[in-house]
């Protein structure tokens, strides 16, 4: 009897335990996230290197000198890596093998850096987000939409088939940005743009600009803003149209072609055929003292060009 | 010598004389011709050959170079509208002068044995690179090469037509550059699939 109690006593003191340790393997095994967080120091100018598979990336500037990562883990993550060593830090989610199922299982990671910090950051189908980094950075995804916080330093944007959403404050930096089939749409930003589409639509606003270079395949662009004294802008599509809205004290020069599509201007200046017998129009002036240069080329879009915003 | 002497002292083409008035009136005998070979009401006669024939003959030189320049002039729009104003004209010979763009500078560059390595490797493996990306991503960007495949067609067609359009040009090398530069993005983008 007293064994047999003693057996009662350590088994109701063993069951809470088995049940906890159950309960926190069938969590573990389960589609329940999990909390993840670390900090680790990091430089005020260092670069900062985060990727990402699938869920989401945030990422925030801060005053502090440190990298700090929050996240919840999808059920598939190994686990991530955080990592500091001199100027650089890496956030990496790392995978278990062969477990990739596209878009199921997302991990939200939510990264604070130092403000001034470069960035780079890759995702696969993971969406991106930027705010408060005044450092370069460079941003890649497959199929994740990346929405960005222009700062003074240059910036690069690449994705295949997600939506850009990048936002500046008129502060000049270098962008450039390449989508294949992915929307962009650019607002509030000042200096160089160049910028590549295939089927997707680009929407630039600039003011003001130094240089600006678009390129699609069938997608249309548009851009409106202001250029700077001796400005370039250059744009091209194969199919898509091109509408430019582009104010200059100093005015601009304007090469304007199309082999099918029609050109049209907000300054009463008619397109000319470019052959009697052929087909082809253009379009080919000057705007007040002519110290910019305005290209527009398509095949079959059509082009409006105005030099008032 | 007294009356060549004016001549003799011309120097540039205003010292030439503006007009040289005939010394008789042409338009009587000209008239009388045209009624007797019986011009009808349109004003076309059915002798004209033999006629012009006979008046080209004491014609001046420039108005025969006039006539060539004018009918070369006919012949050659006669052969663009043969060739690309009317629907489905477009004979055998010029179809297959599409495909190729010869002799054009695209052409000369596609042709590149570098272009052509680069391509094809990418071509190779981008069946495997498609699988490895996203569903939706995957097709959206067989959706893109498509429409740049489109355009290439589009394009070269156009330069069939039109083999001397430097935009035309232009355009077809850069799509030639926005197709490698999507299938290196796509290998890429599968790469970052794997390494993650």
């Amino acid at each position: 009897m007293l064994a047999r109690g003693s057996d009662m006593k350590l088994t109701h003191r063993l069951l809470p335990a088995a049940v906890a340790l159950l309960t926190s393997a069938w969590a573990f095994g389960s589609d329940t996230p999990t909390s993840f967080e670390r900090e680790v120091a990091a430089q005020a100018r260092g670069v900062v290197e985060i990727s990402n598979v699938s869920g989401t990336i945030d990422v925030t500037g801060s005053d502090r000198a440190a990298v700090s990562v929050n996240a919840e883990l999808a059920p598939d993550v190994d686990h991530v890596e955080v990592t500091s060593s001199g100027d650089h830090t890496v956030v990496r989610v790392q995978l278990r093998p062969h477990s990739h199922d596209w878009g199921h299982e997302e991990t939200h990671l939510r990264v604070r850096v130092p403000k001034d910090s470069s960035l780079e950051v890759s995702g696969v189908s993971a969406n991106v987000t930027t705010t408060g980094v005044s450092g370069a950075q460079r941003l890649k995804t497959v199929s994740g939409d990346i929405t960005a916080e222009i700062g003074p330093s240059d910036i690069e944007v690449k994705s295949v088939s997600g939506s850009l959403k990048l936002r500046g404050k008129g502060q000049p930096a270098k962008l450039h940005i390449s989508t294949v089939s992915g929307d962009l749409e650019l607002k509030h930003a000042a200096g160089e743009l160049e910028a590549t589409t295939v089927s997707g639509e680009a929407t630039a606003e600039l003011d003001p600009a130094r240089s600006v270079r678009l390129r699609s395949t069938s997608g249309d662009l548009t851009f409106e803003g202001r250029l700077l004294r001796g400005a370039e802008f250059d744009a091209q599509t194969v199919s898509g149209d091109l509408k430019v809205r582009a104010a200059s004290e100093d005015g601009f020069t304007f090469e304007a072609a199309s082999v099918t599509g029609d050109i049209s201007d907000c300054f009463n200046v008619e397109a000319q055929r470019t052959s009697e017998y052929g087909p082809g129009r253009k379009l080919n002036g000057s705007r007040g003292a002519g110290a910019g240069h305005v290209r527009l080329k398509t095949m079959s879009g059509e082009i409006e060009l105005c030099d008032r915003k | 010598m007294t009356e060549q002497g004016p001549k003799d002292s011309v120097t540039t083409l205003r010292d030439l004389p503006q007009g040289i008035e005939p010394k008789r009136d042409l338009w009587p005998q000209i008239e009388a011709q045209l009624a007797g070979r019986g011009v009808d009401s349109r004003g076309v006669d059915s002798a004209a050959p033999v006629a012009a024939g006979a008046t080209r003959r004491g014609a001046p030189a420039p108005l025969r170079w006039l006539a060539a320049a004018a009918m070369v002039g006919c012949v050659a729009v006669g052969v663009w509208i043969g060739r690309s104003a009317l629907p489905g004209a477009a004979p055998a010979p010029l179809a297959q002068a599409v495909r190729p763009v010869s002799g054009t500078v695209p052409a000369a560059w596609v042709s590149d044995p570098r272009y052509q390595r680069a391509h094809e490797e990418l071509m190779r493996s981008l069946g495997a690179q498609l699988a490895a990306l996203p569903p939706a991503s995957r097709a959206k960007v067989m959706a893109s090469l498509a429409t740049i495949h489109q355009a290439k067609q589009e394009l070269e067609s156009a330069l069939g037509k039109d083999p001397g359009n430097a935009l035309l040009q232009e355009l077809l090398v850069n799509t030639y550059q926005d197709e490698m530069r999507v299938l290196t993005d796509v290998r890429e983008a599968s790469d970052a699939g794997k390494g993650i």
